[in-house]
């Protein structure tokens, strides 16, 4: 086997393993975003993010921090329970918990929820034991973004190695020479 | 669970920053392993560790909990710049990445792309330019204090594409504005190092007002850090003031440290010993000389042969498992025989089972298993399933049955039968829902079966495989984008070989039955992996290479074994045209504005039964459009580029170019189905073993069988084929329009109706992959 060989196997398994890197699924966990509400409400203090920002018809990710409302320390031991009601359709609500395991920012709580185009109330009550508390608002989601506007970038990045290319024919006038 | 916890537990997902980061090292180690072959001094074993700080240091920044908690507390997000501004880009320099990075490419990118570009005296007029001390000052500071203005931080904390921006300037002025302070090697600037002295001082400065102006400010200056719960009873303000002790302190090292030790070595003077340049240097005119990597090492003095071979990397046939099993001659047998076993059941479930597709063996695994794998397989190593073809297994039988003995008909010694029948199995894929009608799908099984054995009992080689077989074509043409090829280990011992068993055969194996003279084969074209010529060569002097650049798509008029000149081939090019159009044709068949289209055809033209619309489809789409598109960029690329060859030469020519585009469309696909109902195999294999009495894998889970949610990396993945596919037959209508000679403006001339045709088929393809495909061979919702 020639002394180049190795690497070349070492370099394409390398590439098929960065290869698959790049195709798993990025974000496919909730973290932070845009604040919608934060208060005091019983025991605790809710925060509440949204994301993506602005909010498009869609998978939405919900992120709920709790803190102790007097020391503003962070409850571990929390459930957390979010309902998001359409105004237009109020039969059609959704009730899901919250998990730390949905959250990037482990301290967070957080959930996906597919929500269609118009208003919506949402209801987040956190709760154990003895302890409560809940925040409501009303948030706006907009209209779905199209598949061809959102994936864009995957389909003109070719743009970059042709311009690319370009500019080598245009700098390469003189004769090659081995490298 | 305490803050710090939940902070060490908080790793976000970066998968694009890991894999530029990963990439970026695996280049360099590359590059600096052959360097540290040649000058084990100067490439030592700290500048690979520098360099990987350096990318481990903004993958620190980037990719970890310091970014999920960036958004919440300030002082979080000020060590994430301090990375970046401060840390990251001196140890890259450290590492002095030139040479590695450009030695680490591969050579088709090195010779063609990197050093043009490194030669080029713009390039260096720009990055010495940007470089210089007088630029990359101001430039460093002006990045600085524009992204800590309120509204600059608050832009990039309220959306992630100004953040990516922010970043991606911070560490581009970073390296500016540290490259004349660790003058990486091979550098010369002209300047004194004295003046690195007051340009470092007075970065300090700046660096001090700024963290001054954070740490004494008597509200926050940031309204985002007021909005956002406080964490560990930090309120906003302390937060401010930590975030900027943060920048003041560990900043003021960062600058001052270089500067005493930078006066200490002025100060002290050191006599470097003269060191032999390791590589021939040009003296430059800017701060970026041209640098020559000439010197091949070992294979200097190898033969042009011999050079090619290390070219093409490692040998299948000898790595330890896979390489044993292929070389045993019992090893395509038993891989034919898994087949003719999966066949068999195939037939039978296809004969006897339920009639519904998505329940029935013959409805799901040619459909979506098989011809996903064949295209996955076909990408990632060669033609291997045609090395596990059952149907060719009886040939043996049918040479004893039949009596074989005749030549294949001259006339039918062309790829004109494969094309039409083709063209027929694409046709009644969609003509006769093939999909979902098992019994016919078994029945084409079956005569699969029966022409191959008539044909190789009645006619001497492999005449099924190399001129009637339409799968057999279409894994020829997507095996000439393959990796792996079959080809002579030694040149030089064919040379001196006269009894040429690799094609006569030999009294234990037969020769190649497709007519592949090892010496004088090329690519993949015809080349049915079935390795007849490695059992055959007493030389040993077959082997299964792999390697980029192989030349599949390159001088098309040398002679090819078997094959003859690829540019006079027409029929050759018909059948990669009509593989192209047909990747296009069959996808853009099952989307819903075809469907639609179909239907309302179907309607004008009096209620007439599907398979009409569907036949004019596929006529405009097979036959109308490559006619009609390739006709036209023939004619105008004659003209502008003032080619003197017949238009049916140059539309050949043209055509092996669109090949990348076509087997990417195929794959997006074709993987798409795969990828979205390989499930589908599992309720199908229970019902067919409780058919037979056996309960072992329990009751069917139907389930499997429905619909699945399209995942979205399964669309990213289509486009990104489509993509790659579009640049690699860019690149080679670019380099068959260049090897028709002639000015830059006639090759482009003559390229640019093959680029916009190209450009177009790639449009479409992005269009079909992004409209909803029918989910053939699943249940539908509620089934």
């Amino acid at each position: 086997m020639s002394r180049a060989a190795p690497y070349s196997h070492a370099i394409s398994l390398a590439a098929a393993g960065i290869l698959a890197v790049a195709l798993s699924p990025a974000g496919a966990l909730a973290d932070g975003g845009v604040v919608r509400a934060m208060r005091s409400s019983g025991d605790y203090q809710i925060s509440v993010f949204t994301s993506p920002n602005p909010l498009v018809a869609g998978p939405v990710d919900l992120s709920v921090l709790v803190q102790d409302a007097a020391t503003l320390a962070t409850v571990a031991e929390v459930d957390v329970e979010v309902a998001v009601t359409p105004r237009e359709r109020p039969y059609a609500a959704a009730r899901l918990p919250a998990t730390r395991e949905a959250a990037t920012n482990k301290l967070f709580l957080a959930v996906w929820i597919d929500l269609e185009p118009g208003w919506h109330d949402v209801e987040v009550r956190c709760h154990r034991s003895e302890r409560s508390g809940s925040v409501r608002f009303a948030m706006q989601v907009g209209s779905p973004r199209s598949d061809t506007s959102s994936l864009w970038p995957w389909y003109t990045w070719p743009v970059v190695p042709v311009a690319l290319f370009a500019m080598h024919r245009v700098l390469a006038r003189s004769p090659r020479r081995r490298l | 669970m305490n803050s710090l916890d939940a902070f060490l537990r908080s790793w976000p997902r970066e998968p694009a920053l890991v894999v530029c980061l990963l990439l970026s090292a695996v280049i360099y180690a590359r590059g600096w392993r052959v360097l540290h072959h040649r000058d084990p001094k100067r490439w030592n074993a700290g500048r690979p560790a520098a360099f990987w700080a350096g990318l481990a240091t903004i993958g620190l920044a980037l990719a970890s909990p310091i970014e999920t908690f960036a958004d919440l507390l300030l002082q979080i997000h000020m060590l994430q710049h301090m990375l970046l501004l401060l840390l990251a880009p001196p140890l890259i320099w450290l590492g002095a990445p030139l040479m590695p990075m450009v030695r680490g490419l591969p050579k088709p990118i090195r010779t063609a792309w990197a050093a043009p570009t490194l030669r080029s005296s713009l390039a260096r007029r720009v990055f010495g330019w940007v470089t210089h001390p007088a630029v990359a000052w101001p430039l460093f500071v002006a990045v600085m204090w524009l992204w800590h203005t309120p509204r600059g931080y608050e832009l990039a904390l309220d959306d992630p594409r100004w953040h990516l921006a922010e970043h991606a300037s911070f560490t581009l002025a970073a390296l500016c504005f540290w490259y004349p302070v660790v003058r990486p090697y091979p550098s010369r600037p002209r300047w004194s190092r004295w003046i690195l002295l007051p340009y470092l001082i007075l970065a300090d400065v700046q660096n001090t007002v700024l963290s001054a102006w954070l740490t004494f400010a008597s509200e926050p200056i940031y309204a985002h850090y007021t909005e956002v719960p406080r964490l560990g009873g930090w309120s906003a303000l302390d937060d401010q003031q930590a975030a900027g002790v943060l920048m003041w302190v560990p900043g003021s090292i960062a600058f001052l440290v270089p500067v005493f030790w930078i006066g200490l070595k002025m100060l002290y003077g050191q006599q470097q010993p003269a060191r032999e340049p390791a590589l021939p240097v040009e003296r430059p005119a800017t701060s970026l000389p041209v640098i020559s990597l000439a010197g091949c090492g070992a294979t200097c003095t190898a033969s042009p042969e011999q050079r090619r071979q290390h070219a093409f990397g490692g040998d299948l046939l000898r790595a330890p498992i896979v390489g044993r099993f292929l070389r045993w001659r019992g090893g395509r047998p038993s891989l034919q025989l898994l087949m003719l076993v999966l066949a068999g059941l195939l037939i039978l479930d296809g004969l006897l089972g339920p009639p519904a597709g998505p329940a029935n063996l013959a409805g799901v695994a040619p459909w979506i298993h098989w011809r996903g794998l064949v295209v996955l397989g076909l990408l990632v190593g060669g033609n291997f399933f045609c090395m596990a073809c059952p149907f060719t297994l009886p040939r043996k039988l049918a040479s004893r049955w039949l009596p074989q003995g005749r030549q294949w008909p001259r006339w039918l010694r062309n790829k004109w039968l494969a094309v039409a029948l083709l063209a027929v199995f694409l046709w009644s894929y969609e003509a006769f829902s093939l999909w979902d009608c098992p019994w016919l799908t078994a029945w084409i099984a079956l005569g699969y079966f029966a022409g191959a054995f008539v044909v190789d009992g009645l006619f001497r080689g492999s005449a099924f495989c190399k001129y009637v077989c339409p799968i057999g074509q279409f894994n020829f043409a997507g095996a000439m984008i393959s990796p792996l090829e079959v080809k002579v280990r030694n040149a030089s011992v064919c040379s001196t070989c006269h009894t040429r068993e690799c094609i006569r055969g030999s009294k234990t194996a037969a020769g190649c039955g497709m007519e592949l003279f090892q010496p004088q084969k090329r690519g993949n074209l015809d080349c049915t992996f079935c390795l007849d010529c490695v059992q055959a060569c007493p030389h040993d002097n077959v082997g299964v290479f792999a390697g980029l650049g192989r030349g599949e798509f390159s001088d098309l008029d040398a002679f090819r074994s078997g094959l003859g000149r690829l540019a006079r081939r027409k029929d050759l090019a018909v059948l990669v045209v009509l593989l192209v159009f047909g990747a296009f044709a069959n996808a853009g068949g099952m989307i819903a504005p075809v469907v639609a289209w179909q239907d309302k055809l179907a309607e004008r033209l009096g209620e007439v039964p599907l398979i009409v619309p569907v036949s004019i489809y596929y006529v405009l789409a097979l036959v109308a459009a490559p006619f009609v598109l390739l006709g036209t960029a023939t004619i105008l690329s004659r003209w502008g580029g003032q080619i003197a060859g017949s238009p049916a030469s140059v539309s050949a020519r043209f055509a092996f170019a669109l090949v990348p585009l076509g087997f990417s469309m195929w794959l997006a696909h074709h993987g798409f189905h795969l990828f979205t109902s390989y499930g589908t195999i599992v309720p199908v294999a229970q019902r067919m073993s409780m058919d037979f009495g056996l309960d072992t894998f329990g009751d069917p889970q139907w389930q499997h069988a429905c619909c699945a949610e399209v995942a979205p990396w399964i669309v990213k993945f289509e486009i990104l084929s489509l993509d790659f596919g579009l640049l690699a037959s860019l690149m080679l209508a670019y380099r068959v329009a260049a090897a028709e000679g002639g000015t830059a403006g006639r090759v482009v001339r003559a390229f640019a109706p093959w680029g916009l045709l190209v450009v177009g088929l790639f449009a479409i393809g992005v269009w079909i992959v992004l409209e909803p495909m029918e989910m053939r061979g699943t249940l539908p919702m509620g089934g």
